[in-house]
């Protein structure tokens, strides 16, 4: 069960990764992730958040193609694995129940 | 080749070739140039006055190397490369945005930032972890 139980802002960037369909890096994760919470974010909170996620198996990543805005360094994208789909939903019902909404209400 | 431009030395530039490549460059030197860009094989070639000079297709971004040094303390050694270029990419767009000056400024920030960051989240949640699985009996 170890850190299937995630806080708001590993929430916010499994949410990022969702949403990105696998098409999500660093940079845009971190853009989205501003979008969600309203502040800025550090890089290395993206990072360490995103190692964190992928060690409990919720996501994965791997090297796309090198860049040359990025000095010819690859990205490394992250996807959102079924499990990582299931924390999402269960961090959702959760504060879903903390309101008093019921869960499959519109919201 | 794409269409001739004029730019200062230190300025970033990001041209299309005609086969849809894209180089970004910063002007090397103190002068103006007008010069158009032409993707020839994995280098740019850059037309500058009467002469010509090639350029690898890779970013000369001058991200502050203290900066990187201390940022590579704290990235594993396997993760630094990639790593490194999202940070250059950020210092990229806060160059073109507020100047060199500014933009190092915001890097040193941010690298220390994200130093103080990968610490606490690593530590903190490795602490929660070992908690949660001391306790919650599973």
């Amino acid at each position: 069960m170890t850190g299937k139980r995630l806080g708001e802002f590993e929430l916010a960037v499994l949410r990022a990764i969702k949403d990105l369909q696998g098409h999500g890096y660093a940079i845009t994760i971190a853009n989205k992730v501003e979008e969600f919470l309203g502040r800025q974010v550090s890089l290395g909170a993206i990072y360490a958040t995103a190692d964190r996620l992928e060690r409990k198996g919720l996501v994965t990543s791997e090297l796309g193609e090198a860049t040359p805005e990025r000095g010819g360094k690859p990205k490394r994208y992250y996807k959102i694995e079924v499990p990582g789909r299931l924390a999402l939903d269960n961090g959702k019902a959760a504060a879903l129940r903390l309101w008093g909404i019921p869960v499959g209400a519109p919201t | 080749m794409s269409s001739p431009m004029t730019t200062s030395a230190g300025s970033i530039v990001t041209s299309t070739g005609p086969s849809g490549a894209m180089g970004t460059f910063i002007v090397p030197a103190t002068a103006s140039y007008s010069f158009a860009v032409s993707p020839a094989g994995p280098t740019f070639v850059l037309f500058a006055g009467t002469g010509a000079f090639e350029a690898d297709a890779v970013v000369l971004t001058g991200a502050p190397p203290l900066g990187k040094l201390i940022l590579c303390f704290f990235i594993r050694p396997e993760h630094q490369a990639e790593r490194l270029a999202s940070y250059e990419e950020r210092f990229n767009v806060w160059r073109q945005e507020f100047g060199a000056r500014k933009a190092r400024r915001l890097y040193y920030r941010w690298a220390l930032q994200s130093i103080f960051d990968i610490l606490t989240i690593g530590v903190i949640g490795a602490v929660i972890d070992w908690i949660y699985d001391r306790f919650s009996g599973k």
